[in-house]
């Protein structure tokens, strides 16, 4: 076994992003307005971080089940805006002195962290990737 | 309309509100149509349980945006820590607690810390999360 979380996938776009304001009320014109997101630090639209999050649970489900994810802490940093366009992608890898430590992280198309962070679960996970 | 929360207005250490909130049939709907369903059965029962975890993070959004409210415009995400105990589950209602915690001005940013805690029906314990953002104003 090679400790690395079965992965998932989506694509980021506009209306996946206004989805995900409805989905959780939050109508920033950080995502939404690109003349507004234009005059931030940002520089143009960006994607709901938690979005990510979402992304990440998704991944982290197909490798654990619930009872292995009881009282699972995960924290995780937002290191690098996500733009439309880009294609996501969720995983980890276990750390190699403790088997319940997982390093996390959500990368683009670009092989960038767009998150970053550490899963720490109550058992090792049921299925990992074969090498 | 009042003006907005800002930076200086946060009090670490008080409680700023609660909310209630159900997982209802719009909400797993919206979930998928932005996460997908899965077709194979094991994927089904892991996506079942993923959807779960995040409608624990879409509440704590949800309730963010109502309890911390009105916002300046343009405040952006740094960092999120959650302890999940258990998902929710389908028509459940659940309660969002939020307090500031912390706030620190770093490098010419302003952050803010705010503590949500969920907790489903009965009392049971949902999560416990750590919203670290960064305050446009």
């Amino acid at each position: 076994m090679t400790g690395h979380l079965v992965t998932t996938t989506m694509k980021v776009d506009m209306e996946s992003v206004r989805a995900y304001a409805e989905l959780t009320d939050d109508y920033n014109p950080i995502h939404l307005d690109p003349a507004f997101a234009a005059t931030t630090p940002m520089g143009g639209v960006i994607a709901h971080g938690t979005m990510s999050v979402c992304l990440l649970w998704q991944a982290i489900f197909r490798n654990f089940t619930p009872d292995e994810l009881s009282a699972a802490e995960l924290d995780v940093r937002f290191v690098k805006p996500v733009r439309l366009g880009e294609t996501l992608e969720a995983g980890g890898q276990r750390d190699a002195e403790d088997p319940r430590l997982y390093k996390v992280w959500v990368r683009a198309d670009d092989g960038v962290e767009r998150l970053a962070g550490t899963l720490r679960t109550a058992a090792a996970p049921d299925k990992e990737e074969a090498a | 309309m009042s003006a907005p929360i800002l930076f200086d207005d946060f009090k670490p250490g008080a409680r700023m509100g609660e909310t209630s909130l159900v997982y209802g049939a719009e909400l797993a709907g919206q979930w998928e149509r932005i996460f997908g369903a899965s077709s194979e059965a094991a994927d089904q029962a892991a996506d079942l349980a993923a959807k779960g975890a995040s409608i624990a993070t879409v509440m704590m959004m949800r309730a963010y945006m109502s309890i911390v409210s009105p916002r300046p415009p343009g405040n952006v995400h740094a960092r999120q820590h959650l302890v999940l105990d258990d998902v929710p589950v389908r028509h459940e209602r659940v309660r969002v607690e939020i307090s500031c915690v912390g706030k620190e001005l770093r490098r010419g940013r302003r952050y803010v810390d705010l503590e949500v805690v969920g907790t489903g029906e009965g009392g049971r314990p949902l999560y416990r999360g750590l919203m670290n953002l960064i305050w446009a104003a």
